[in-house]
């Protein structure tokens, strides 16, 4: 007799019958829940494959992907990495109805992909904080919807506002500005992805347990499209001249003025937050100036300078392969977007006003 | 009617959807990856003892890679090995002292790592690790003293490594140390007949919704308390009014209980399906009539641990009473302090912060010793003697209990204070619950 089976009084086969029942059992709630834990997790996705996660939309251009979950990883070695999950509007944000809840404020976040919050925890991202600063106050409940989609500048922010956007009912409609991008001669494109991702095939589609084995989202119905950002960065080169910034800038608040009366038209108030790319580069921080008196604007780019230079601790303020910004950005943000609210009085009185228990 | 159904709507709603987005939250994750062990515990229930013990072995170490990293889940493993080979094959004072050695190197960790190791975005990592590794060090110093200063029988290298990477205990506890885990095994999915199938599966409708009932404790409380503790802090309570803020110290007391009594929940849940009677935690901590009390009823297997590695070797009852009492309620606020540094790290968590932790485990440790001077005093006897003659005994107890209620309450405001915050704020919300401010 094996020394194993003295242990536990196993003294043959018809004794074995129940234990192997039990093991069966076992077998499938472990393969039910891994398929579980595989679907929670998502397929983790190196952070620069941006074809993945966006998708054509006849309505507004381009959104991420609807429906994928993903974690975001550096695969470079880093040891970070992110959830993400996608909701049925295409939007990084979670799952949301149009209609808003009485009582509640609610905020549309526009613009690129600076502050979408790729590759920071949920409860860092600006949205989920700025929501987090109403609680503390004990205000209104805020409702922060996340439409931060990769490659928008103020002309697709505009589109999806118009198309998309107000069926949200908005009180307050911010756009997340990157003057490095937005208001440049040049700015970034997006091509559509012929072949370079094969169609899923087999179980890839159905089983999360298969696309993680797979290594890569199952699911891409319609034509995966791909964000290319500038080629060079138009401050310093010689080609983006004085009058060609001149003009751009002009282009810019054109749009932000367009943006400001669809927002307006729809009875909620607008803000604009200036908000310094990653990796830094200069820019020049006038255009906040320039909306002065028209629209309520900040901008971040000398908080964040004087952090790189001064702070104790490194920061997290940009994910550097990502291009975006990391949480500590996202926090300076949300701060700085609740003081900009509150100045301009775009905040309801119950939302500074706290009345929850 | 229509009004509050309408809340209630909206209230599901958001609270289905405030459950749907903590499924990344590091609970969800141990609540699952721990179930997924569970299951592969019964898958291996036709092995023999040593077979089941491996494979669970071999689940912990897995779920602590896809939890944790697997880099430091390796990391975890060799400094396990490393320990039990010192303690069981390096002989004598030498051995001992490298034991303790190797504990000391558990203890500042992050120190040695490379910076990369526990930095970016994955802050449920490093809230994992520090979290795993507090209660791990209880554990590791738990195995070294009792094998070379207690005498304890060897356990086998499956049994050691089992009871101190065990995963459903490994994150958040309760400290089971390798004797207590090994005389908690049962024979769980280890069944042996159809009578005993059957009893097992009869057991299975508890287990399942022991756990059901920890997750939910958790993401209610989760949702649903503590949301002003940071502008409470920050603005030394004026930001609510009195009241409020009686409520709120009462709010801090039931979300610290719920949740975590949740986390045990879990834990034993867990640990019951794969055939170990893991200890409990708590015991109706509410319900304590006395400070000390409530340190029988509350985080159990900290407490146990501390009497018996702490301040049983002070000397106990037996000499330094107070001193003891003190200095072990002093090492329960280090031990905080010290998760608290691998959370935030050195910089954002100086010196200056600790006194929080500090502050509240002086508080109790006072109140335990004033406690034991009132019932032990000879020169107060005539006033005990008034009390007992002039209240029932059950307005006494009630009373009893009131004011243990009241007082850990107050002392879990310096416990959970920020460390952004200064201590002052700490003071100025007592004043102003007092009406003094």
């Amino acid at each position: 007799m094996r020394e194993s089976e003295s242990e536990t009084g196993l003294v043959g086969p018809r004794r074995r019958a129940p234990r192997w029942a039990v093991s069966a059992v076992g077998l499938v709630l472990a393969t039910v829940l891994l398929e579980v834990a595989a679907r929670l997790e998502g397929v983790p996705v190196c952070g620069d494959a941006q074809g993945v996660f966006l998708e054509s939309d006849e309505e507004v251009g381009w959104t991420f992907t609807p429906g994928q979950t993903f974690r975001v990883t550096d695969c470079r070695g880093r040891a970070w990495s992110a959830p993400v999950t996608i909701n049925h509007e295409g939007l990084a944000d979670q799952p949301r109805p149009f209609e808003k809840r009485p009582g509640s404020v609610r905020v549309l976040l526009l613009g690129g992909q600076l502050a979408d919050g790729l590759g920071v925890a949920r409860r860092d991202r600006l949205s989920v904080r700025l929501a987090h600063l109403a609680d503390q106050t004990r205000g209104a409940r805020l409702s922060v919807v996340n439409a931060l989609v990769p490659g928008y500048g103020p002309p697709e922010a505009l589109r999806w506002l118009e198309r998309r956007g107000l069926r949200y009912e908005p009180d307050v409609v911010v756009l997340v500005l990157d003057p490095s991008r937005d208001a440049e001669p040049q700015r970034g494109s997006i091509r559509t992805l012929d072949a370079d991702i094969a169609p899923a095939s087999g179980l890839v589609p159905l089983s999360a347990i298969a696309q993680w084995v797979a290594g890569r989202p199952g699911v891409m119905p319609r034509h995966p499209v791909a964000f290319v950002p500038p080629a060079t960065r138009a401050v310093g080169r010689g080609q983006a001249d004085a009058s060609g910034r001149a003009t751009a800038h002009a282009r810019t608040q054109r749009e932000i003025a367009s943006l400001a009366e669809t927002a307006q038209r729809a009875g909620a108030g607008f803000a604009v937050l200036i908000a310094p790319p990653c990796p830094s580069v200069a820019y020049e921080p006038d255009l906040c100036a320039a909306l002065a008196g028209d629209v309520p604007c900040t901008d971040l780019g000398a908080t964040f300078d004087g952090l790189r230079r001064d702070a104790k601790r490194p920061l997290e303020l940009c994910i550097d392969p990502l291009g975006r910004w990391g949480r500590d950005g996202h926090f300076l943000a949300s701060h700085a977007l609740w003081d900009l609210l509150a100045q301009a009085k775009l905040w309801p009185e119950t939302v500074v006003r706290g009345y929850r228990l | 009617m229509s009004e509050a159904l309408e809340w209630v709507r909206w209230e599901a709603l958001d609270l289905a959807i405030g459950c749907w987005e903590a499924r990344h939250s590091l609970f969800i994750h141990f609540a699952l990856y721990g179930a997924i062990l569970a299951c592969l515990g019964i898958v291996a229930s036709p092995l023999g003892d040593r077979g089941r013990i491996r494979v669970l072995v071999a689940a912990s170490i897995a779920s602590l890679a896809l939890l944790g990293s697997p880099g430091m889940a390796a990391a975890a493993l060799a400094y396990a090995l490393a320990l039990y080979v010192v303690v069981e094959h390096v002989p004598g004072r030498a051995g001992t002292a490298l034991g303790w050695l190797l504990i000391g190197a558990l203890a500042a960790y992050p120190a040695l790592l490379p910076e990369t190791a526990l930095v970016g975005n994955a802050e449920d990592m490093r809230e994992f690790w520090a979290f795993a590794t507090n209660v791990w060090w209880l554990r590791c110093i738990a195995y070294l003293v009792d094998r070379r200063s207690r005498g304890i029988p060897r356990r086998p290298l499956r049994e050691y490594l089992l009871a101190t990477l065990f995963f459903p205990t490994f994150v958040n506890g309760p400290i089971e140390t390798t004797e207590q885990l090994a005389a908690h095994r049962r024979k769980g999915p280890a069944v042996d007949g159809w009578d005993e199938l059957r009893a097992y599966l009869a057991r299975l409708p508890g287990m399942a919704l022991r756990f059901a009932f920890g997750a939910t404790k958790v993401l209610l409380a989760t949702f649903y308390l503590g949301q002003s503790n940071e502008t409470i802090f920050a603005t030394g309570g004026t930001s609510v009014g009195h009241v409020r803020l009686w409520l709120w110290a009462v709010e801090l007391y039931a979300s610290f209980y719920v949740i975590f009594s949740g986390w045990t929940d879990v834990a034993v849940a867990l640990g019951r399906l794969v055939g170990y009677e893991v200890q409990e935690n708590f015991d109706a901590p509410w319900r304590a009539r006395s400070v000390a009390e409530f340190w029988r009823r509350w985080h159990i297997s900290f407490g146990v641990w501390l009497r018996n590695y702490v301040y049983i070797p002070l000397g106990g009852n037996r000499r330094h009473t107070v001193r003891n009492v003190l200095a072990t309620f002093l090492a329960s606020g280090l031990w905080h302090v010290w998760g608290a540094l691998k959370v935030l790290g050195f910089e954002a968590y100086p010196p200056a912060a600790w006194s929080g932790f500090v502050v509240w485990g002086l508080m109790n440790g006072g109140a335990v010793v004033a406690a034991r001077w009132w019932s032990e005093a000879e020169g107060v006897e005539p006033v005990r003697a008034l009390v007992r003659e002039r209240l029932p005994a059950l307005v006494r107890d009630r009373a009893n209990q009131a004011m243990a209620f009241g007082f850990v309450a107050i002392a879990w405001i310096p416990f959970f204070l920020p460390p952004w915050v200064g201590f002052d704020a700490c003071w100025r919300i007592l004043q102003r619950m007092l009406y003094l401010a």
